[in-house]
């Protein structure tokens, strides 16, 4: 056995779940698909006394498209996501962001919103939930439920804007706008290892000029960021790749990457500007592929 | 909250009902509790794969799961793929093309392109090195692993034809 010792329950009820975390407060951690939390409890990266499971809250288990939103319940996996027809047809990017994380046994227990609760900052979904600008909708036994910005959410490495007390029950996101191309892009060591740098992009063009672009990378600092300077990228021409490279150098001028076992902080802010380059000609090709990537 | 639970799991299609300890993953609870060392220990951490066995009919990492998660489910291992000691075509064929040397990767191996050709009974050579990306293994250089999942693909196409 290698986690610390723990208590376990595994609540039926949303509210059972609450009354845990309100009890326990950061002694307690809940567990969904549990594929990070329970490798750093392996490791003792972590040591939670008492594991809250909500896999058996069914209530959470809810997978809702609609036209302009997809809701996601708090316990559902990566796996269900990838094969649903609807999310298939309407929520593309969503499925180009999980076919990069790790592999099919992973994704066959990790959830989406577990995901976006770890707050690991070299993690796909955080970075497509601010590039989306997703909701989450957080729950306390005695607040009652709040909406927070997917954008507002990360604070630092591993560190959100939940309290202790509070579980995010689903997240909102929503469909890419009209006219759209989207992108996410990462390098890494090894096929869907650890990104050392990543980038999500959506641009919104007329014809080939860019209007709009949100540009948010991840793996390059301790939280994924939400790049003001995209602007930068606004008024070009997305076919224009010299003039496109010379913006994302613009973009990632003020980085300051970590350096550690997988790359320095040279390559990473590299790395992190090819990226973007090759986001947005990708984005610009599938923009003109009509409704498949909106 | 509790410290010990007490869990019905059936593994291989035989029930065992056993009070584990909540930090009991589900690979040390087969191993240790159950004596079915199949799914081997490698990193512990998600990364190998060599502890891959199937609940309620998918593969996961079973040091990326506790015992108590696993209460009321139904699982796989190696040990459950060979009838009255009669090895399924998939074991056939890692025998016959040699699709190990040490060995320690090969239960996680088997049963994921086992859960593979279940949802595709003719796999690319492609398609299972897509699927077989979730498991590692040092010896071998996976070429005869791809050969043998092709072989064991096609001989069961044919005896079901």
């Amino acid at each position: 056995m290698k986690p610390a010792p723990f208590k376990y329950a595994a609540p039926e009820t949303l509210s059972a779940a609450l009354e845990h975390l309100a009890q326990h407060g950061s002694e307690a951690r809940i567990i969904a698909g549990g594929q990070s939390l329970i490798a750093m409890m392996n490791l003792r990266q972590c040591e939670p006394k008492y594991l809250v499971d909500i896999n058996g809250i069914i209530a959470l288990n809810a997978i809702a498209p609609t036209p302009e939103t997809l809701t996601l319940g708090a316990t559902t996996r990566m796996a269900d996501v990838e094969d649903h027809p609807r999310i298939q047809r309407d929520y593309r990017f969503l499925l180009e962001a999980i076919k990069l994380i790790a592999t099919p046994p992973i994704r066959h227990r990790g959830t989406v919103v577990g995901s976006l609760a770890h707050g690991d900052p070299c993690a796909e979904l955080p970075a497509l939930a601010l590039c989306t600008d997703a909701v989450l909708v957080l729950q306390s036994a005695h607040r009652g439920v709040r909406e927070v910005k997917a954008r507002a959410f990360y604070q630092a490495s591993f560190a959100t804007r939940a309290e202790v007390d509070e579980a995010i029950i689903e997240v909102r996101i929503p469909r890419l706008p009209a006219r759209s191309g989207f992108a996410i892009l990462e390098t890494t060591r090894r096929y869907n290892g650890v990104a050392i740098a990543g980038v999500v992009a959506l641009i919104t063009l007329a014809e080939k000029i860019i209007q709009k672009a949100t540009i948010v990378l991840f793996g390059v600092a301790e939280i994924p960021l939400l790049c003001s300077s995209a602007k930068s990228l606004e008024g070009l021409s997305a076919d224009d790749s010299q003039l496109i490279f010379e913006a994302a150098t613009s973009i990632t001028a003020d980085l300051h990457p970590a350096s550690d076992v997988l790359a320095d902080a040279v390559y990473r802010k590299q790395a992190a500007t090819v990226l973007i380059q090759r986001a947005i000609g990708l984005a610009h090709e599938r923009s003109t592929q009509g409704d498949a990537w909106s | 909250m509790e410290l010990n639970h007490r869990i019905s799991v059936t593994v291989n299609d035989e029930v065992h009902a056993i009070v584990v300890e909540s930090r009991l993953s589900l690979l040390d609870f087969l191993r240790e509790k159950l004596g079915l060392v199949g799914a081997h220990a490698g990193c512990e951490h998600g990364v190998c794969g060599t502890c891959t066995v199937i609940v309620d009919g998918k593969s996961v990492r079973s040091c990326l799961m506790l015992a108590v998660q696993a209460n009321g489910t139904s699982i796989q291992t190696v040990e459950g793929l060979a009838i009255d000691g009669e090895l399924s075509p998939l074991q056939e064929a890692f025998w016959n093309k040699q699709a190990l040397q040490c060995g320690f990767c090969t239960p996680g191996m088997l049963l994921r392109a086992t859960e593979l050709l279940r949802a595709n009974p003719d796999p690319s050579a492609a398609e299972i090195r897509e699927a077989l990306a979730s498991n590692l293994c040092r010896c071998t250089g996976y070429a005869f692993i791809i050969e043998a999942v092709l072989e064991a693909a096609a001989t069961t196409r044919e005896r079901t034809a």
